[in-house]
């Protein structure tokens, strides 16, 4: 369903030089209308703060998969990319009909002007992408093309193990990531912390409780996510330096891809610490020292 | 410069690559962006949800009389009053297997039995608390293996969506709790592991979680015989407008789906969600309708699939990684939602970056009686690399051999197949892995008496 999926998108240039982008990616903290904004502004030479993204609206934005697994980035991002592009060159071909020369520096509602006598018109962009695909065969799950690309990480732990009572304090975590050539860096590098943060809770201590069906713990004051005091003493979230040959403007997704490495990045950490190795998550302090006390021959029991 | 003096042909300098602050982010730390959570429109009314207390049960009643007389109380509604509007009130993006509200029998704890509408949602809210609902209970299976082999079974038959071509085979398929199988097999693993040096097996577990996204799901409908317009918190307007028409047997150009901005979602506000049941009560109040989750109630509607996993290894005497069998288990819940998109495109993935030349996957997506599992930031390759790299670092350490120069031996490179037979293409320069970012990759101790620190490093690669 990721791959391959469908995003359409919209530039509209108004007589006044104005841009309006309508895109079905749904801003949902991660930043996507501010980089949409800069795909758009690249290809307009215009700033990126000037255009204007639509809020979302069946009715009105054109049909989007989904904002999911690290796709929009490239998938909507080449829709937007190709509909900026389509804009420019009917401004380019207007340019001509209305009788600039090539290459013409005409402000755009000059341009308006000429064509239509006053301030009136629109110039509409549009842009579609799926990427190509083969499906696995049924029989052996084999495709020659299962991907448009790939997510590649890589992540270090520095762990201190109490082996007294099992708790484990994270000195530093370092998040390497390939993801292309990066849209907006900052946006990138929050995109990467906020992933192995949120990732971090679901290694250490976050554990929906089951009790017959029963979730015991269900409220936020009994199922804890990570809090500042939680966050490892230091963070270092790097990008290599990369071009997605496929890519829009060389890049591709983030939002995901911080989050793979650190659950067994932070176990291999135990390990290596204490000689313990745990195989189930959370690593809350109760496996730690359950671990580590089975290793000494003194098991604990069960209560 | 001003938007008015731009130029065809003008330059403004790259906008591509800025470190721009967030367009919205004004509006935000000032209160000022729209969010479906605080949204209200006229005459609306809030529904609250009564929810089953078993896990797996045929319902023999439900007894509303004393919340309907609940001073303030517009409607209360189960499913026979929902068939009224929508027929056949079944949805979900890969199945059709999930209920507006529990049909005859109840798959969860916390499954939707009932609604409440009111104008004041508090007024909802205490008369929920008089809805009483008996149940004969049957035996339930919360276990990802037990479901594997159980011979209790969450749903009478499987009911694909018809979207996906790999389902179709899976239609009025019974006594199974197999949503469904993926399987991937290159070379030939068993010859492989026969001539291997040295073979590992281990197995890995993860737990359910959630994505806790700051504004909670929250859907407005507000039906009209001309059409219908949904405000919902959602990651998916597109799916949830064509899902809608489906249900309605509407064309979509009746099906209005506005999207503010959403207060996280991380997967969880993926497909469709609470956008059928508030389309159904807007439709037998007439009345715009508004469902707005609490934190509590988040437990109950969508998080992340537990896994089983079970690897094998065949190592050569050289350090090479031969053979990877894999099977992993994923805990789906009792309704399929996204589950069976997991299982192979991530299942696909199971065996790592890393160049071997023969695997074999099998990967299963599971019923089970607990809340749905769908997609969350990673739609299954956390749990996968958790259990391949922690797999990996244990072979190093066993043969002895650096953890980093394990993996730096068997990863896959620039043009060279991976297990699906899609060849490596842009793989980041393995200059990377000579050294870590900040220095030596390699363990440490500390002079802390009754501690240790070390440092280990995982990579992951996935699919998109």
């Amino acid at each position: 369903m990721i791959t391959p999926t469908t995003s359409v998108a919209i530039v509209n240039v108004s007589a006044d030089g104005s841009v309006a982008l309508y895109c079905g990616t749904i801003d949902m903290g991660q930043g996507s209308d501010t980089t949409m904004a800069q795909m758009v502004g690249e290809v307009l030479n215009v700033p990126a703060e000037s255009v204007r993204v639509v809020q979302r609206d069946t009715d009105v934005t054109p049909y989007d998969m989904g904002t999911l697994g690290s796709r929009s980035l490239f998938h909507m991002g080449h829709a937007v990319r190709r509909a900026a592009e389509d804009a420019r060159e009917k401004l380019k071909a207007l340019a001509r009909e209305v009788g600039e020369p090539e290459g013409s520096n005409i402000p755009i509602p000059a341009l308006f002007v000429k064509k239509y006598g006053m301030q009136a018109g629109n110039v509409i962009g549009t842009g579609i992408y799926k990427p190509d695909y083969i499906p696995p065969a049924p029989d052996t799950g084999l495709s020659a093309n299962i991907t448009a690309f790939w997510m590649i990480s890589g992540t270090g732990a520095e762990v201190e193990v109490d082996t007294e009572t099992g708790h484990v304090r994270l000195l530093k975590l370092v998040s390497v990531l390939d993801i292309g050539t990066p849209i907006n860096p900052k946006i990138v590098e929050t995109q990467i912390s906020g992933a192995a943060i949120m990732q971090l809770g679901f290694t250490m201590f976050e554990k929906m409780h089951i009790d017959g069906g029963q979730v015991t713990n269900a409220s936020l004051a009994d199922y804890k996510i990570p809090g500042f005091h939680d966050v490892p003493l230091t963070m270092e979230n790097l990008c290599v330096d990369t071009y997605q040959s496929n890519g829009p403007f060389g890049a591709k997704g983030v939002g995901e891809v911080a989050t793979f490495g650190v659950s067994p990045a932070i176990a291999n950490a135990i390990d290596d610490a204490c000689g313990v190795r745990l195989t189930e998550l959370p690593l809350n302090p109760e496996a730690v020292l359950r671990a580590i006390r089975a290793k000494q021959g003194k098991p604990l029991g069960n209560e | 410069m001003t938007t008015t003096e731009a130029k065809v042909g003008a330059q403004v300098g790259h906008q591509v690559g800025r470190s721009l602050p967030r367009l919205e982010s004004r509006d935000k730390v000032t209160g000022r962006a729209e969010y479906v959570h605080t949204m209200r429109l006229p005459g609306m009314l809030h529904a609250k949800l009564f929810r089953s207390t078993v896990a797996h049960g045929r319902i023999k009643s439900i007894d509303t009389s004393a919340a309907k007389n609940f001073p303030g109380v517009a409607h209360v509604v189960t499913i026979a009053d929902i068939r009224k509007v929508i027929p056949d009130p079944y949805y979900g993006p890969a199945f059709h297997d999930q209920p507006i509200l529990a049909d005859g029998k109840v798959r969860f704890v916390g499954e939707p039995v009932a609604a409440v509408l009111a104008a004041d949602p508090h007024v909802a809210e205490e008369a929920v608390q008089l809805i009483t609902a008996e149940y004969e209970e049957l035996p339930a299976v919360f276990d990802e293996v037990e479901a594997l082999t159980a011979n209790t079974y969450i749903h009478d038959e499987l009911k694909p969506a018809g979207t996906f071509a790999d389902l179709k085979h899976l239609k009025g398929v019974r006594n199974t709790n197999v949503a469904l199988d993926y399987r991937l097999r290159r070379g030939d693993v068993d010859k492989a592991f026969a001539s291997a040096a040295h073979v590992f097996e281990h197995e890995f577990k993860t737990q359910k979680v959630l994505h806790l996204s700051f504004e909670p799901h929250a859907t407005i409908a507000d039906y009209k015989d001309s059409g219908v317009t949904l405000y919902t918190a959602s990651q998916g307007p597109s799916f949830v407008r064509t899902e809608i028409a489906r249900l309605l047997g509407w064309p979509e150009n009746k099906v209005r789906v506005k999207v503010p901005y959403l207060g996280s979602g991380y997967g969880s506000k993926l497909y469709i969600k609470l956008e059928a049941l508030a389309l159904a009560l807007s439709m037998i109040s007439r009345r715009p309708v508004k469902i707005a989750l609490t934190f509590e109630e988040l437990f109950y509607q969508i998080t992340r699939h537990p896994t089983t996993f079970r690897i094998k290894s065949g190592i050569d005497k050289n350090g090479r990684i031969i053979a990877r069998k894999c099977e992993v288990l994923w805990n789906g819940g009792a309704y399929a939602d996204i589950g069976p998109r997991v299982t192979q495109k991530s299942g696909l993935t199971a065996s790592g970056p890393y160049d071997i030349e023969n695997v074999s996957i099998d990967s299963y997506a599971l019923y089970t009686n607990v809340t749905p599992s769908g997609a969350l930031r990673g739609f299954g390759v956390p749990q996968l690399v958790w259990a391949y790299e922690s797999h990996t670092d244990m072979i190093a350490r066993a043969l002895n051999i650096d953890p980093i120069e394990f993996r730096r031996k068997n990863l896959l490179r620039e043009g060279r197949p991976h297990a699906t037979g899609t060849v490596m293409k842009d793989a980041p320069s393995t200059r990377y892995w000579t050294s870590s970012p900040s220095g030596s990759m390699r363990s440490r101790s500390t002079a802390a008496p009754a501690s240790s620190a070390a440092a280990a490093a995982s990579v992951s690669a996935s699919r998109r």
